[in-house]
């Protein structure tokens, strides 16, 4: 039976020096859906890719995408790493960045070819970064290099992509642009799942969520989810406080004027 | 005035050098060949090591082969045929070598010791133990037969390389090399972005165990040449010099291996020429020159380039400053706020302006300021009227509306959404231009066009006294 969840996560236990950093997470995430999944800083999202995608050990639990091993489907799914994770300074274009999308399937001991240029090109057009491809990633602004890192993503071809913060420090420019991107991956049927700090925003960008704090708070459609009760729960009441300030604010305004 | 005897000496030392670079005898070309073979060989793989934030794990090796060799020598001394055996040292010091890496692994894993002191464990701990068993070695009551030769493992030496070690230093070189280039895609995305080789399935840990050995092997090759105290600055100084060069990673490899080889060639041949000179100290003082050259002239990053882009940035800006100030000046006059749309050229662009009243606020020597207006007047911006006035061209009228504009906009965003206080914000813009490209500009231009109607400048927020 063709499973019509692109991510089942079964207890998902991750763990740093015995210290756990995820627990016993549990979440499904529907074909063709945008996900976000927000929490307080230190609450186990980048964990909690990294640990699907086997880039760090989990302690135990079982993890399916479109119902298979991650080992079977790779080809299915594109990674976007934070923009911090690298070094900026390497000696590479924007260019040979995204062609390293498809190393996997140019394969060992084969040189990249002209189509795999051409697929980075199209690549680097549909972020809007053609005309700076043969910059080094360094001379990019911080938004650019985050386009560049979207571009290498888009060049798998994948039907599920996986980003750590891909708003993170970026200009409007940019947030226009890969949120564009992202509705138009999903419009093609693609499944996102991103990392996301901003609370402000997330209900706008995304159609499903995940609220993680160690473990899963919540998850599943935004209606249901982004509530305050949940979001109380997952940031531990400092929701509450930052709220109750806002109005007591407000007040103050309203018997000055 | 020289005595007689150091002119000897010295022409000597002259005659020699001209001798080993024109016609080298076969053993000086022996030398050639395993010291440029090695020379290239580091320079290559350092590039890796480099990137990958390891260029240390190099000199860890380095240290901790000293063990090995002086185990080997005992072990060969033993039971072998006496005397030193090049093949059994090599041997020895592979092992102690590999142990270290693989140290280094285990500590940064097991422990909470971080990467630089993981390193610096086993370098010291084996360093040591060589440093005890080489005194033991070296007794002379032992009386072991070559036993003299091991300090060179120490501190290089070139002059006795004999053609097998030469051979094999090209072997290697060639090895590595080979290495490298058959796995340069892998290798390079491994060396950039290792989660995102690991999250595409391709053999990241079998790739990184690959450069390893490829790196181990070469500087146990070197060890004999360069020596273990300074192996490692073959593995740096090259890559370091390259990335003054270029910003590709295929360049970076071939400047790297250039760098080292002729580091190396230079160094051979210093300590060919000079009697007692260990090879290991030439090699790395050549290389360093080198490095010295780039760090200055170095087309990407060099001192020079970067003195240059400073001036051209700084240019840029004055004449940005000039513009403006002409700009305010014309406002003020027309005592009426500007549209840019409107028909202004024919009247405005006519009017001349005495450019060393309008800059008597800024602190500009009379040179400056004629320098900046004479660039302005070959762009064609504005021209030189008698005197020192000056007259904005069509073209000139332009820029400097746009440059007020950007200007004035980037104040009012400050103190509208940044909290800066308006007294100072003329002040803060004047240091941030230098930094907000066309495309801060335009994000800016935007965020305003709302609240602003398209083509109005905005009056100088900073200024009192509001026209409207």
């Amino acid at each position: 039976m063709p499973d019509s969840n692109c991510l089942n996560v079964k207890h998902l236990t991750v763990c740093y020096d015995r210290k756990p950093a995820l627990w016993e997470a549990q979440v499904s995430i529907p074909q063709g859906t945008m996900t976000g999944i927000v929490g307080p800083n230190g609450a186990g999202k980048s964990t909690f890719l990294k640990a699907i995608l086997d880039l760090i050990p989990a302690t135990s639990g079982s993890v399916k995408f479109f119902g298979e091993d991650y080992r079977k489907v790779r080809h299915r799914i594109a990674y976007v790493p934070q923009r911090e994770s690298v070094d900026w300074d390497y000696p590479i274009s924007a260019r040979e960045v995204v062609v390293m999308g498809r190393y996997r399937s140019i394969g060992l001991f084969r040189r990249v070819s002209r189509e795999d240029r051409r697929k980075a090109d199209e690549a680097l057009d549909r972020v809007g970064m053609l005309d700076r491809a043969d910059n080094q990633i360094g001379s990019l602004s911080g938004g650019q290099q985050q386009r560049v890192f979207l571009a290498r993503a888009l060049v798998q071809e994948a039907d599920l992509y996986l980003m750590d913060e891909p708003f993170a420090g970026i200009d409007a420019t940019t947030e226009r642009v890969i949120l564009e991107l992202m509705r138009d991956l999903r419009e093609s049927g693609a499944s996102l799942v991103c990392v996301h700090h901003d609370l402000p925003t997330v209900a706008d960008y995304f159609d499903h969520l995940v609220l993680l704090n160690l473990r899963v708070v919540a998850s599943g459609a935004m209606n249901d989810v982004f509530t305050r009760e949940q979001l109380t729960q997952c940031y531990g009441g400092r929701l509450e406080l930052l709220s109750k300030l806002a109005d007591s604010l407000a007040k103050l305004e309203a018997l000055r004027s | 005035m020289n005595s007689p005897d150091s002119w000897i000496l010295a022409s000597s030392w002259l005659d020699r050098l001209i001798e080993a670079v024109r016609s080298p005898s076969y053993n000086l070309k022996v030398i050639y060949l395993g010291v440029t073979s090695l020379g290239l060989a580091a320079g290559v793989c350092g590039c890796f090591l480099l990137f990958r934030k390891r260029s240390l794990l190099s000199d860890t090796i380095g240290h901790s082969t000293l063990p090995g060799v002086c185990i080997a020598f005992l072990l060969y001394a033993r039971w072998g045929s006496g005397g030193k055996s090049f093949i059994a040292l090599m041997i020895g010091a592979l092992i102690t070598g590999w142990l270290s890496v693989r140290a280094v692994q285990w500590i940064k894993n097991n422990s909470k010791i971080k990467e630089d002191a993981a390193l610096a464990i086993p370098l010291t701990v084996l360093y040591g133990l060589g440093v005890v068993l080489l005194s033991v070695v070296q007794d002379s009551n032992l009386n072991l037969q070559g036993s003299s030769g091991l300090e060179y493992y120490l501190f290089g030496m070139v002059a006795s390389m004999i053609q097998a070690e030469a051979i094999m230093l090209a072997v290697v070189s060639l090895g590595a090399l080979t290495v490298i280039s058959l796995f340069f895609k892998e290798l390079n995305c491994l060396s950039f972005d290792e989660d995102f080789v690991a999250s595409q399935g391709l053999p990241h840990r079998w790739l990184d165990e690959v450069l390893m050995l490829t790196c181990l092997t070469v500087t146990i090759a070197g060890l004999q040449t360069v020596g273990l105290l300074m192996i490692m600055a073959a593995f740096i100084i090259p890559p370091a010099t390259a990335r003054l060069w270029t910003d590709s990673m295929p360049w970076t490899l071939a400047i790297a291996g250039f760098v080292g080889a002729t580091g190396a060639l230079i160094g051979a041949i210093a300590s060919a020429v000079i009697f007692r000179l260990p090879a290991g100290a030439a090699i790395i003082l050549a290389s360093a020159l080198l490095f010295g050259f780039s760090m200055l002239f170095g087309s990407r990053k060099g001192w020079v380039v970067r003195q240059l882009k400073v001036a051209r940035l700084e240019k840029r800006l004055s004449e940005n400053q000039l513009l403006r100030d002409l700009f305010d000046r014309l406002e003020a006059q027309q005592k009426v706020r500007l549209l840019a749309g409107l028909d202004f050229s024919s009247d405005l662009a006519r009017v001349s302006l005495p450019v060393h009243d309008i800059l008597k606020d800024r602190d500009w020597s009379q040179r400056k300021e004629r320098s900046v207006a004479r660039s302005l007047s070959r762009q064609n911006l504005l021209k030189f009227k008698r005197g020192d006035f000056v007259r904005l061209t069509t073209q000139g009228l332009e820029r400097a509306i746009e440059v007020a504009r950007t200007h004035r906009l980037t104040e009012l965003y400050l103190i509208e959404h940044a909290d800066v206080a308006p007294a100072r914000v003329h002040q803060y813009v004047e240091k941030i231009e230098e930094i907000t490209g066309p495309e801060i500009a335009s994000d800016i231009h935007q965020l305003f066009s709302n609240e602003l109607e398209q083509a109005l400048i905005p009056a100088e927020p900073h200024r009192g006294g509001d026209t409207s």
